[in-house]
């Protein structure tokens, strides 16, 4: 299924309803009718005040017209990019599973057959249940490559040494021993003061919970990477609730931590290892977002950690992600502004280049190692939010075969491809 | 029926006594309106009534009216005993009811089930409870359909003797992407669609049908809604847009025997009925406030203004959905409404809607789609009403695409649901609604419903 590209269309459709309607005046006028003109079909929008319930109020409150400006400018895909001839998006199916959880974050494209998944599989997890309320979904849908969906993994909403209960996050990833480590942000009600510290849920590879990762350096996971050697493994995790309150104020506590693990196929990963290997990135509860922090993580093959710093709108660079042993901080900075829009999921393409896809419009960027912006395109272009898209990507992925780009959708609750 | 009617209201109004000392609205009409009420008596609407018998039931393809109350019951008997006198008790009285006459509540015990009331009040009267004196039929229509739950219980225990015959298009529907269902206000055994142009009539009718067997037959549910004046051209809805050009009793089908009513291919107590979906569809006023008109045209595929569709010149011009712009787009988008909701993309799967509006009033919401707004918000939108013939080629394979890509999704929330076998309609004098379905022996009973239609 094409999605309609209504974003670039949205200024020459504007101008010709404003057009007809000054017709319609005119004409009124001049007949001297009794039958009024019908108001309000002219599309003209009120003033834009900073910060409100809707407009900007999704992340940046009085940003509007600039992240209206900016959604609306276009980045053509460089000449041999990834992005370069992409231009279908297909439809690969509903992420809800038949208990009504909605919302998927996670996107993992499986490479291991094991248990009950197999290679070309892609799981994807929600994040709210069939309330809506955001940090109460369980589930974890497996779409099958015929089409087909099934259910990987239907966990309980609390769960023993998972503070707060569960709440699946865009934390997900396989390991090469079949295991799945998942992370959870939960809440009770879908406001950020019920939220709890959470924790990463170790499932085997049939979806059944075989135990939890918790601790003081575990708060708020939100995203994971994993450089996987078998028999140990380094995963790096993205923490958004450290120091976060229930108002709204803006704390630099997030932070990124390494865990060493060691595993087999028959026994759960243990943790042998945790250090802070990034910190004081910007956090922000949000009435409507939940939780804004630090989020998207990928690993260049030279050990250098990419970090969606999200509301600091940059792509923050971490060296010797794999073996350093203080924080880096805040890290190197990469890319920011341009096309980005506070990035979320982040995601290496086998160029090598970074693609992230924006939370406060529908795009993916891409990013080379190099920290050139070198294309974009605009997945989800839904007019129902402002700017187009917004709110509706999260995680991103690269599809098995290399040549797409796998992307959930949280407006339609699909899992959709860019090829 | 007319003389009937209002001269003992006049003369009980006018006469104060009882009634007028009864409250101050009494006392307020007497003294106020009165002059109003006789003129509109005289000439109004109030005075039409649509017949109550027929081949079908009423309220079906009748002209949508103003008003509508909808009632779901569930049933605390085991015995069907109960639930054939209860639905004779429902047939006669509603007979009365769309005539627009005073009733007497046929009130039934029952076989042997609890007195809600019992220790708190005495016995139940008959008496009409009056709200609806003098107010005329208004169109009054009584539509009554039966749930799956008559027949069968979740774990397929046959209720009542009767779950050989449920009708394979009596289904559960599946769970649809962004459903958010109520199940205090879903599903029911027992379903009431009183639909009248005053919306006291309409809830009179409920009130009484409710009032004769309350310990047999308990309210489940109720919804209010309402739909604007439709003589002036198709009604708009909250959305401010013509709703039912297409697959409504407003422009309805040409062919209803090959999409709405049930014929051979189903049981033969159902042959001259149909099957109701309902799904009360909230919609996010707040969030579509805040696009522009231009753009809702997009969502929906129609004009705001004519209900014309997008590139076409009128509300009845066909929909050309081919149809593209200079860029190669699609002039309809591939998302709007109009375009997936067509039977001309869904196999010519056709449903007769009823569509009314309601208003809840407000309450806390989670906006469905992002941004995940909580706050207080309308509990307002439109009330589904689709009859059909099977909804397993109708409602489900519709809906299914639509719940995935319609561009409406994201202001739209369905939270309530439920599906009902509404039988054909009664002979007459002594028939009632459900006899095919209920009385014993089956096959004689099966003869005498299609020998009377």
């Amino acid at each position: 299924m094409r999605i309609p590209r209504w974003s670039r269309r949205r200024a020459s459709v504007a101008g010709a309803c404003a057009l007809a309607a000054c017709a319609a005046v005119a004409g009124c006028g001049s007949a001297s009718s009794s039958t009024a003109v019908p108001q309000g079909l002219s599309g003209g929008e009120a003033s834009q005040p900073g910060g409100g319930q809707y407009n900007g109020g999704q992340y940046n409150g009085g940003q509007y017209s600039t992240e209206q400006a900016a959604a609306a400018t276009v980045l053509k895909s460089a000449a041999g990019s990834f992005l370069a001839g992409k231009e279908t998006v297909t439809l690969l199916g509903s992420t809800t599973p038949a208990n009504g959880d909605i919302n998927p974050y996670a996107i993992w494209p499986v490479t291991t057959t094991a248990g009950t998944v197999s290679a070309g599989d892609v799981l994807v997890d929600n994040f709210n249940n069939a309330s809506n309320n955001q940090g109460t979904g369980t589930t974890i849908v497996d779409l099958h490559p015929d089409g087909q969906r099934t259910v990987f993994a239907s966990l309980p909403s609390h769960a023993a040494g998972c503070p707060g209960g569960v709440g699946l996050t865009t934390a997900m990833v396989q390991l090469r021993t079949g295991w799945v480590i998942v992370g959870s942000l939960p809440s009770s009600n879908g406001q950020i003061s019920t939220a709890g510290a959470g924790c990463l849920l170790v499932l085997s590879s049939a979806g059944k919970l075989a135990g939890t990762i918790s601790g003081s350096y575990i708060d708020g996971p939100w995203d994971e990477t994993v450089r996987d050697n078998g028999a140990t493994a380094t995963l790096f995790v993205t923490n958004t609730l450290r120091g976060i309150g229930s108002g709204t104020t803006e704390v630099k506590e997030g932070d990124v931590v390494r865990i060493s693990l060691s595993q087999s196929e028959s026994a759960a990963p243990k943790v042998t290892g945790e250090t802070v290997i990034a910190s004081g990135f910007p956090e922000r509860p949000s009435a409507a977002a939940f939780v804004q922090g630090p989020t998207g993580l990928a690993l260049g093959s030279s050990g250098t950690l990419y970090v969606a710093d999200s509301l600091g709108n940059r792509i923050a660079a971490v060296p010797g992600a794999l073996s350093r042993a203080a924080s880096a901080g805040t890290g190197s900075t990469l890319s920011q502004g341009g096309q980005l829009a506070n990035p979320l999921g982040l995601v290496l393409a086998p160029d090598g280049d970074l693609l992230a896809a924006n939370a406060i419009n529908g795009k993916i960027v891409e990013v080379t190692q190099a920290g050139h912006q070198v294309g974009e395109y605009y997945a989800d272009d839904s007019v129902g939010q402002e700017p187009p898209g917004n709110g509706d990507l999260f995680d991103v992925a690269i599809s098995r075969d290399g040549a797409g780009v796998l992307f959930v959708n949280d407006g339609t609750n699909t899992l959709e491809l860019l090829h | 029926m007319g003389d009937n009617q209002k001269g003992p209201s006049r003369r009980s109004l006018l006469r104060g006594g009882l009634l007028a000392g009864a409250g101050i609205g009494a006392g307020a009409v007497a003294g106020g309106f009165t002059g109003h009420a006789m003129a509109s008596e005289g000439a109004g609407d109030g005075v039409a009534a649509e017949p109550f018998p027929g081949t079908h039931q009423a309220g079906i393809v009748t002209s949508t009216q103003r008003q509508t109350v909808l009632a779901a019951f569930d049933l605390n008997t085991a015995a069907r005993g109960d639930v054939v006198s209860l639905l004779k008790s429902w047939t006669s009285l509603g007979a009365k009811l769309a005539a627009g006459e005073s009733v007497t509540v046929p009130i039934y015990t029952g076989g042997g089930g609890a007195d809600a009331y019992a220790d708190a009040t005495g016995d139940s009267t008959t008496d009409d409870s009056f709200e609806a004196y003098g107010l005329g039929p208004n169109r009054l229509t009584l539509t009554v359909g039966f749930g799956r739950s008559l027949f069968v219980t979740p774990d397929g225990t046959d209720r009542f003797g009767v779950a050989a015959r449920l009708p394979e298009a009596l289904v559960d529907l599946p769970h649809f992407g962004g459903d958010e269902l109520v199940a205090a206000d879903t599903g029911g055994d027992l379903f009431l669609q009183a639909c009248a142009d005053d919306p006291q009539v309409a809830f009179h009718a409920v009130r009484s049908i409710a009032r004769i067997a309350p310990d047999v037959a308990t309210l489940r549910w109720t919804q209010l809604g309402f739909s604007p004046d439709n003589t002036a051209g198709t009604p708009r809805n909250l959305m401010g847009f013509k709703d039912g050009t297409m697959n409504s009793n407003v422009h309805p089908p040409a062919d209803l025997d090959t999409t709405v009513w049930a014929g051979p291919e189903g049981p033969a107590w159902m042959h001259g009925g149909s099957y109701l979906v309902y799904r009360r569809i909230r919609i996010t006023l707040e969030h579509w406030d805040r696009l522009p008109p231009s753009q809702q045209e997009q969502v929906i595929g129609r004009r705001k203004l004519t209900g014309a569709p997008i590139g076409a010149p009128d509300e009845f011009s066909p929909l050309d959905l081919g149809q593209r712009d200079a860029q190669g787009s699609p002039v309809i988008p591939a998302t709007a409404h109009v375009r997936l909701a067509a039977p001309q993309t869904n196999g010519g799967a056709v449903m007769l809607r009823r569509a009314f509006s309601y208003n809840n009033g407000t309450t806390p919401f989670t906006e469905r789609w992002p941004p995940w707004r909580q706050a207080l918000e309308y509990d307002a939108g439109l009330l589904f009403l689709a009859y059909q013939k099977d909804p397993r080629t109708a409602f489900v394979p519709v809906f299914t695409r639509l719940a995935e890509t319609d561009a409406l999704n994201q202001f739209t929330t369905h939270t309530a649901s439920a599906v009902f076998a509404v039988p054909p309609g009664t002979a007459g004098s002594g028939d009632w609604i459900g006899r095919g379905l209920l009385s014993l022996p089956f096959w004689r009973d099966a003869h005498r419903v299609f020998s009377g239609m």
